[in-house]
């Protein structure tokens, strides 16, 4: 085997294999973090829920002879209309190599090319989830630059918007479709505000988990 | 109330600690002493945050100084006296899922060992391993050259043709 190859695999392997405490702290009070709002919200859920019945308890018990009202506050409250409760992509780091070839395909022009890709055919990309927020880096020719990274929320539907707060797309808002199978993540479906063909490139496809 | 400024350096914490401190330890081998440099480069973005956080990638500035660091560190450990050398604890290569390649890799000159994990980890061009080394691009690749044929004789793998 050439000493190049060997190489790669082994200092990949060994990078992996260290799981610096910092990070493991992070997960901890992030995990914390996110119980403690869980507890929140589900407090504040549960209150207007029985401050609603008690409204409606105390409307409906002023006149006897009127027929029951529908108790509309608790129903809507229940509904949780506009929230998402199924599953969530965990925090984690996932990787995918975009190429030249796919962003020439959706437009490009020549300088986000020289500027993404440099001289290189294959652009390395990360993305990352942390809590609420995520992260986009790409391996640029200067190196390890940051793409995108904003805010991640779910729609009722299940589907991932990612809403960016970098300067160069502040409020831009992607939404794709996902699923996680084993260590990997697919993304499709992008639908961009405003439309923007190179995200979906960027973003669309099968991820490969990194890390863990 | 935590300000927009704490909100974003506090992102580039949270983005850059994991990556910098896998790179700084394939360079020291030793857990500790990684996260304390990775600390030490993100204390210094905090301390210089009005300057780098104008930079457009402050996370290639906190990479820099973690690996300016890490060579010294390891230019230091190699300058130490064997004697004290002994006194400190051994480093553990075989918890390690490839500890041939981490021994190998601890064996070469400090600047030849940041050069390869830059190279062949973070698949960085001998241009940015340059600049972040602080020497010209001739010496890494020599670093580089150099590297690859004592690593081939002591993973007793072939050398072939590679850039840099």
């Amino acid at each position: 085997m050439p000493v190049e190859d060997r190489l790669r695999r082994g200092l990949e392997a060994n990078a992996r294999a260290f799981v610096p405490e910092g990070e493991k702290r992070l997960v901890e009070v992030r995990r914390r973090h996110r119980a403690r709002t869980g507890t929140i919200a589900a407090a504040m859920a549960a209150a207007v829920v029985v401050g609603a019945v008690f409204a409606g308890t105390l409307l409906g018990g002023s006149d006897r002879s009127a027929s029951p009202q529908p108790a509309k506050g608790p129903t809507e409250v229940s509904t949780s209309a506009g929230t998402y409760a199924g599953p969530r992509i965990p925090d984690s780091g996932w990787r995918r190599v975009v190429t030249r070839e796919q962003f020439v395909r959706a437009g490009a022009d020549r300088a986000f090319l020289a500027d993404d890709f440099g001289r290189a055919d294959r652009l390395p990309v990360t993305l990352s989830f942390i809590g609420t927020v995520y992260s986009l880096s790409g391996r640029y020719p200067a190196g390890w630059s940051v793409g995108d990274a904003g805010t991640v929320e779910y729609a009722p539907d299940g589907r991932l918007q990612l809403t960016s707060t970098a300067p160069g797309c502040r409020g831009c808002v992607g939404s794709l479709s996902w699923r996680i199978r084993g260590n990997r993540l697919l993304l499709g479906g992008f639908r961009g505000t405003p439309d923007d063909p190179m995200a979906s490139v960027m973003l669309e496809g099968t991820w490969t988990r990194i890390g863990d | 109330m935590r300000t927009a400024q704490d909100r974003e350096y506090d992102w580039y914490f949270r983005a850059c600690f994991a990556p910098v401190s896998r790179t700084v330890f394939l360079i020291v081998h030793d857990r500790c002493l990684a996260e304390d440099i990775t600390q030490e480069a993100l204390y210094r973005m905090l301390r210089h945050w009005r300057t780098v956080s104008r930079y457009e990638a402050p996370d290639a500035w906190v990479r820099r100084v973690a690996i300016r660091i890490a060579v010294r560190e390891v230019q230091r450990a190699a300058a130490r006296p064997v004697k004290e050398r002994l006194g400190q604890p051994a480093v553990r290569y075989d918890d390690l899922p490839d500890p041939d390649v981490a021994r190998a890799v601890a064996a070469l000159a400090p600047m030849q060992r940041a050069a390869v994990v830059l190279y062949y980890w973070e698949d960085r061009p001998v241009a940015e391993i340059a600049r972040v080394l602080e020497v010209s691009e001739s010496t890494v690749k020599q670093h580089l050259h150099r590297a690859r044929h004592r690593l081939a004789e002591v993973l007793g793998e072939e050398v072939s043709g590679d850039a840099g």
